[in-house]
């Protein structure tokens, strides 16, 4: 019985229609099967490693997530985009826990993020924040941190934007609901 | 020259204040995109679901990927991957902040004056063929609204990044609807010259860049040298990336007002279409703001033709049959409100944010997402009724 399936890339062979990669796991072990829409499958005993094409080739995703010292870890490298990030969300719907409340995205490897990217974080700090979680980017380079500050996420994500949390206001406004 | 027949009027008045001015951009009405158009005549050849895995390729991978697909696409993906000289991501942060930080009036803007005027000129025959706007409005609305937030987002005009892709997109959509209605009985070539032209989209940029920032600033917004200067360089990329003609392509603001009074000064009295399609735009806004009650997108309608009578002007409301509206006030009225706001939350600690906070869940909300990414199906029919919906 599947526990669980990710699709985590798409792929084009020569002139054959593009297919994805599909992760199953079960019980422990996991499997990627290219798909071509069901004309025909075959499978690769491969470890839980993703395939994606995007921005000049195939890429390695490396979406994956540590829990360390009560905080769970998760790097993001790339791009985070109309490609990334639905499967991005994706992943985070599958992975995260209940009680993952204190999350850090890992973004030195990040080097853009599209309005899609800024959605799923946008629908993680709705999902953390309420409950009293928080979430925080590190090391984003200059167009990430621009981007993220200009949507208005800078004080829920950039450590050094949520200052304010140490002062009387900022102690409130943990416990406004985000609309 | 060849002057399409719909022109012979407007230039020959437009050459007396801008002889040059009036040539260049009458000449262009006969005028598509060379190089895409070319693409598209090669692709005409080929299965549709070839062309769209190219395309998709294309955009997403790069020419490398493109191994079976004609010269012509590689070199033209290949060409959209170039940077000029004269654009810099790093350099234009301002424009980004700009863009954000007064989004709700900058598309206020964008839909209430800058779409409506675009949508006075032969622009409209496109749009009320094809029904592209009448038929999927709200989708249309859409679409436009996630492609200026791609653009304006930090290196959102990157190679690969979700504004270069759209921009993208957006040109060979452009071609391949210019062959279509090329070739469409219902286009006349004589009277109008060409559809989509690179008159047009040369104007359609100069109102989406230099007339959209005077008219957001009739609705309380104020911008500062280099925001402006920002805004109009991302926009020219944009433009670029979209296949304006390099000699149309326009470098500042007043080239783009240039652009723009000549353009307008060119292009025949508005007709039929303009009125369908201003009304069309309107009516679709409430529902892209998600409002379902009838009675509430009416009030919101209405709301916006008189702000739309109020940045137009009496004589172009009355033209494009708005409803007969006072105005008094209500600019003022707007300012003072968006001002006023601004100015409370710079003041107000933690305001700032989350109203940039809210404003980009706006943004959001009323842009088109698809978990599926973006399509890259193009039009196959002129008339959009007829072309496959895209599963969002």
């Amino acid at each position: 019985m599947l526990d669980r399936t990710i699709i985590v890339g798409e792929y084009a062979v020569g002139s054959r229609k593009a297919g994805r990669f599909v992760l199953e796991e079960s019980a422990g072990r996991h499997r990627l099967w290219p798909t071509t829409s069901g004309i025909w499958d075959f499978h690769f005993g491969l470890v839980t490693v993703g395939l994606l094409r995007h921005g000049g080739g195939m890429a390695l995703i490396s979406w994956n997530l540590r829990r360390e010292n009560g905080r769970t870890v998760i790097p993001l490298d790339g791009v985070l985009d109309s490609v990334t990030g639905p499967d991005f969300g994706r992943f985070l719907e599958a992975e995260l826990r209940v009680d993952d409340m204190d999350i850090v995205l890992e973004a030195s490897g990040l080097r853009l993020i599209s309005s899609a990217g800024l959605r799923e974080l946008l629908k993680l700090i709705k999902r953390v924040t309420p409950l009293g979680g928080k979430v925080v980017v590190v090391g984003g380079q200059e167009l990430v941190v621009e981007a993220i500050k200009i949507a208005g996420l800078g004080a829920f994500l950039l450590a050094a934007d949520s200052g304010e949390a140490t002062t009387v206001w900022g102690r409130m406004r943990r416990f406004i609901t985000l609309p | 020259m060849d002057v399409p027949t719909a022109y012979a009027d407007g230039w020959a008045r437009a050459r007396v204040g801008d002889k040059a001015g009036a040539d260049r951009y009458v000449r262009h009405t006969t005028v598509g995109d060379p190089q895409a158009d070319a693409v598209m005549e090669v692709l005409a050849r080929f299965p549709e679901m070839a062309v769209s895995r190219w395309l998709q390729l294309g955009v997403e991978s790069g020419p490398e990927a493109l191994t079976d697909a004609p010269d012509e696409l590689r070199a033209f993906f290949s060409d959209s991957r170039h940077v000029p000289e004269w654009f810099d991501s790093s350099k234009v942060v301002a424009g980004n902040r700009a863009f954000f930080a007064h989004s709700e009036m900058i598309l206020g803007a964008f839909v209430a004056a800058v779409l409506i005027e675009g949508f006075t000129t032969l622009i409209s025959k496109s749009f009320s063929i094809t029904g592209r706007l009448v038929d999927q409005g709200v989708r249309r609305l859409q679409q436009n609204n996630r492609h200026l937030v791609e653009i304006f987002l930090p290196g959102g005009l990157e190679p690969g990044a979700d504004g270069w892709k759209l921009s993208v997109r957006i040109r060979l959509m452009h071609a391949r609807v210019r062959r279509l209605l090329l070739a469409s009985p219902e286009w006349d070539a004589a009277a109008w010259g060409v559809p989509l032209s690179a008159a047009h989209t040369a104007l359609a940029t100069s109102l989406f860049s230099a007339v959209l920032l005077r008219r957001a600033e009739a609705l309380g917004v104020i911008f500062t040298l280099s925001e402006r200067d920002a805004f109009m360089s991302i926009w020219r990329r944009s433009a670029q990336l979209m296949g304006v003609a390099p000699e149309l392509l326009i470098r500042d603001e007043t080239e783009a007002w240039r652009l723009y009074e000549v353009g307008m000064r060119c292009e025949p009295p508005l007709g039929v279409e303009s009125v369908q399609l201003a009304h069309a735009l309107i009516h679709s806004a409430p529902v892209v703001s998600g409002i379902t009650q009838p009675a509430e997108r009416q009030a919101l309608a209405s709301l916006i033709f008189k702000v739309s009578r109020a940045l137009i002007g009496d004589s172009l409301a009355d033209q494009l049959q708005f409803p007969a509206q006072s105005t008094r006030g209500v600019l003022w009225s707007l300012r003072w409100k968006y001002r006023t706001a601004r100015v409370l939350s710079r003041w107000v600690p933690g305001m700032a944010d989350r109203r940039r906070h809210k404003h980009f869940g706006r943004l959001l909300d009323v842009s088109l997402y698809s978990e599926r990414g973006i399509s890259y199906q193009l039009a196959q029919h002129v008339h959009a009724e007829q072309d496959p919906v895209v599963p969002r």
